[in-house]
């Protein structure tokens, strides 16, 4: 008879192994950073943490930890170590990494539709560019449309979701209807999964719309920046009213078309930085179930009117930390409300599953995440991208849907290369962070700011962003344990 | 403006660890890396601005080759097994498991199927 199996006999160890020993054991990949002065946030191959006293962290790695210890166990339970008791750790451990980084094998899923650059507001902070509401060459044509939906479908991905971007979408509605008639025609047979989201302003809802927007289970994506004043400071349009619009349509999709159906973005201005709770209370006053906290995209009107440069990372952090804890506040008064960026980092830190935000995948998500068609046909590695070539700089243009295939895109040196140069398992100081299974790659973000794709760290506001929000998440899990039971609900 | 200069000794910290410290530091000071010795590599910080915090830089400094030393010494010993689960995570057949992909399934090398109750 076989002597023991490794799982199902060992329901109690043996009293020898108990008795402080050091056995010889093997380190697994691992990256590390401080967490604090007197802790190191120690991270696997697969993204699992572990959070260790520098003392225990050091004695670790130097092989002088005592196996009967509890960092011992936890280390080995999360795959930082390997010993003779190990069998499946390795098969487990690829598997692991695999899965995380699964939606590679799909390719690019997001397809975002420029079908207007027309736009009826003028924000300041606008990342994109805008015409005024009739200039109609600012419009895509459908010829080209058809191109891009044609290019599309050689995405092998089973999902796809179509963006309308604009300018403001809705100006060009019958472009819209268009593709959503001609795409749905299309992914019966190819039996995909089609998502339709428009992101709008909702200043030009009509009931047609909505009633379409019902038929076709389409999404819609609004700016809701907060209360009136800091909402109407922020998106100015002719009459001032951009925030009742806004609240106006909001009610009419919940009511139209169904009550899961719009989601809020906020963008923060100099403005925002005052009034977390204001903000988040006027969200909850609308019936949202969570918050996306975005600061400025140093692109575009942004820089050009100088917005970008009224706050630094820093004073955007103290809001985002303040936010977040009125949110997790609320939670215990019984609110059900959630942050959104913490939310998807929480998901990278806590569960096995990859998740598909563009702006946090190595290799960056530009072009094998998303891609832009622009109304004049341009095909752009994203949003950004598309921006910085309105400004001039077409750096980032991957081609036209009037002379180039998927392929052709797809394999251009100028996806490709860059791709490839900027993964952070590669980028200085990227390669060594604790954070990079969480992290990501921002080539557009780091040329436009640095005028270097992979981007200096030391001094990247893309860096100290998601370094402090990653550290306060773990701290707020380790030593916060009344927002931890709120932040574990939300993965 | 002053320079800082200090040295480390090569016999207990690699190159690569003072070189992977000294460029977190560039955002704020000019480096320089040179080897005296044999045995010896020194660094010299210059400040770029006045604003530049000199007082603990060293401090710092050195805690940052630290823990360099320490990555440096974790990549040094997993690279075979990094390597090893890239290959295995990305690849058709197992590369841990040489019967896992092709095993009979009848086969039972652990005793899994056989009743555990006597032992106990």
């Amino acid at each position: 008879m076989p002597h023991a199996l490794p799982v199902l006999n060992d329901r109690f160890r043996t009293a020898e192994s108990y008795r402080a020993s050091i056995t010889r054991y093997l380190l697994l990949p691992l990256r590390f950073l401080s967490l604090d002065s007197n802790r190191y946030v120690l991270t696997n191959f697969a993204g699992e943490y572990a959070v260790l006293s520098k003392e225990t962290a050091r004695r670790f790695i130097r092989h002088e930890l005592e196996t009967a210890s509890a960092a011992y166990e936890e280390l080995k339970s999360k795959h930082f170590l390997i010993d003779d008791d190990s069998t499946v750790a390795l098969d487990l451990l690829a598997v692991k990494y695999r899965t995380k980084q699964s939606l590679l094998a799909n390719f690019t899923s997001l397809f975002m539709f420029v079908v207007t650059l027309r736009c009826d507001h003028s924000c300041p902070y606008c990342q994109v560019s805008r015409q005024s509401v009739d200039r109609h060459a600012y419009d895509m044509k459908p010829e080209d449309a058809d191109r891009a939906i044609d290019f599309m479908f050689r995405s092998p991905s089973p999902a796809i979701k179509v963006e309308f971007q604009g300018g403001e979408p809705l100006l060009n509605f019958d472009l819209i209807r268009h593709i959503v008639e001609r795409v749905n025609g299309r992914a019966e047979s190819q039996n995909r999964d089609i998502q339709f989201v428009i992101a709008t302003n909702l200043a030009n809802l009509t009931d047609e719309i909505l009633q379409f927007c019902r038929a076709h289970r389409i999404l819609i994506s609004t700016s809701l920046d907060g209360p009136r004043e800091l909402h109407n400071q922020n998106r100015p349009r002719p009459g001032d009213d951009s925030y009742e619009a806004t609240v106006h349509g909001i009610r009419r999709v919940r009511e139209a078309v169904g009550a899961d159906r719009i989601a809020a973005l906020m963008t923060t201005t100099h403005a925002s930085l005052g009034q977390p709770r204001e903000i988040v209370d006027e969200y909850v006053r609308q019936g949202f179930l969570s918050i996306f906290l975005r600061p400025l995209s140093p692109f575009g009107f942004a820089v050009k009117t100088g917005l970008v440069a009224k706050y630094t990372v820093d004073q955007w952090l103290d809001f985002y930390r303040s936010t977040l804890s009125y949110v997790v506040e609320l939670n215990h008064r019984g609110v059900p409300f959630r942050e959104e960026y913490s939310a998807l980092i929480l998901r990278k830190m806590l569960t096995p599953y990859p998740t598909g935000y563009v702006d946090l995948q190595s290799p960056a998500g530009m072009g094998i995440g998303g891609l832009v068609f622009n109304y004049d046909g341009g095909i752009y590695a994203s949003d950004e991208a598309r921006m910085l070539a309105e400004t001039g700089d077409r750096r980032f243009r991957l081609g036209d849907v009037g002379t180039d295939s998927f392929e052709d895109v797809m394999l251009s040196d100028s996806l490709v290369e860059v791709l490839s140069t900027t993964m952070t398992e590669g980028a200085p100081m990227c390669t060594d962070c604790g954070f990079q299974p969480y992290c990501g790659s921002d080539p557009v973000y780091h040329y436009a700011t640095q005028r270097d794709i992979v981007g200096f760290k030391p001094s990247s506001g893309f860096c100290r962003k998601n370094m402090e929000v990653m550290r306060h998440l773990i701290q707020l899990l380790e030593d916060d344990p009344q927002a931890a039971s709120v932040l574990r609900t939300w993965l | 403006m002053s320079q800082l200069v200090f040295d480390f000794d090569a016999n207990v910290f690699r190159p690569a660890a003072i070189k992977k410290a000294a460029y977190r530091f560039g955002d704020q000071w000019f480096i320089e890396i040179t080897a005296p010795a044999s045995d010896r590599v020194r660094v010299a910080l210059t400040p770029k601005s006045g604003s530049a915090p000199v007082n603990l830089v060293e401090g710092q400094f050195r805690n940052e080759v630290l823990d360099q030393e320490l990555r440096e010494s974790v990549a040094e010993e997993t690279e075979r097994v990094r390597n090893l689960l890239l290959a295995q995570a990305f690849s058709g057949i197992s590369m841990t498991d040489s019967v896992g992909e092709s095993g009979d399934y009848c086969a039972d090398p652990l005793g899994i199927s056989q009743s555990q109750s006597m032992e106990r």
